[in-house]
């Protein structure tokens, strides 16, 4: 299955790209917590973050990291909102 | 509800103006945030800039259901919000909520709730950009996630 992978502010300087298309296969990910670990062993800096960093699930702010991703998600990571 | 989000600066009078127009409407009230110095007690500071990210798909979302929680607590007719992004400068404008409500106090509740909500939920991010072209992220304050909880 194909997802996107979305960074915004000071993540996506870190990573240095704003979306990443990833195809599931070529990682374990099941949930948004083993994405971002996978993330993380590639984006070594990523992990820097792992205390602050919200995720996005198609456009929803996601609590709970065990949430299962499916094919066509939509799924950002970023740092706390500094909005208004 | 009507959302703006855009680069370009707005009339807060515009906004007011067509909150007004419901026969229902008694009250309408606005908040304003403008970029002020981030320079402690340096207010000569005249290069400095402010670059506000969003993240387009979401901020719709997002501040529909900020509206939606607004409307479970409180009687009122209409809102709008508009929030610039991109590159500002001091003093300038940064977003507007307006709320429209038959009396005054169910719209100053419901624009602060929404204002305090926005800061924590809405998808935006600033970085601000000194006159020596340092580059800072704004982290969040202690402030405006206690703000935010204090409606929970």
């Amino acid at each position: 299955m194909r997802i996107n992978v979305l960074f915004f502010a000071k993540l996506r300087e870190e990573v240095g790209e704003n979306k990443l298309s990833i195809n599931l296969e070529e990682f374990s990910s099941a949930t948004i917590k083993d994405l971002f670990d996978d993330l993380s062993t590639n984006y070594k800096r990523l992990s820097l973050y792992k205390g602050e960093i919200k995720a996005a699930l198609n456009q929803e702010m996601v609590k709970d990291w065990n949430v299962k991703i499916s094919d066509g998600d939509e799924i950002a990571f970023f740092p706390p909102i500094t909005g208004g | 509800m009507t959302v703006f989000v855009q680069n370009k600066d707005f009339k807060a009078g515009e906004t007011i103006n067509r909150l007004s127009k419901e026969n229902t409407t008694g009250a309408v009230v606005s908040f304003v945030g403008f970029v002020r110095s981030f320079y402690d007690g340096q207010s000569d500071a005249k290069d400095m800039k402010l670059e506000i990210e969003h993240y387009p798909k979401m901020t719709l979302k997002s501040l529909e259901q900020i509206e939606q929680e607004a409307r479970l607590r409180w009687s009122i007719n209409n809102v709008e919000i508009i929030h610039r992004f991109g590159e500002l400068k001091m003093n300038d404008q940064i977003v507007l909520v307006a709320v429209s409500s038959s009396h005054r106090k169910e719209a100053f509740l419901a624009c602060e709730f929404i204002i305090d909500y926005l800061k924590t939920e809405a998808p935006f991010w600033k970085k601000e950009i000194t006159d020596s072209k340092e580059e800072k992220w704004v982290e969040i304050k202690e402030a405006d996630i206690n703000k935010k909880n204090n409606w929970l």
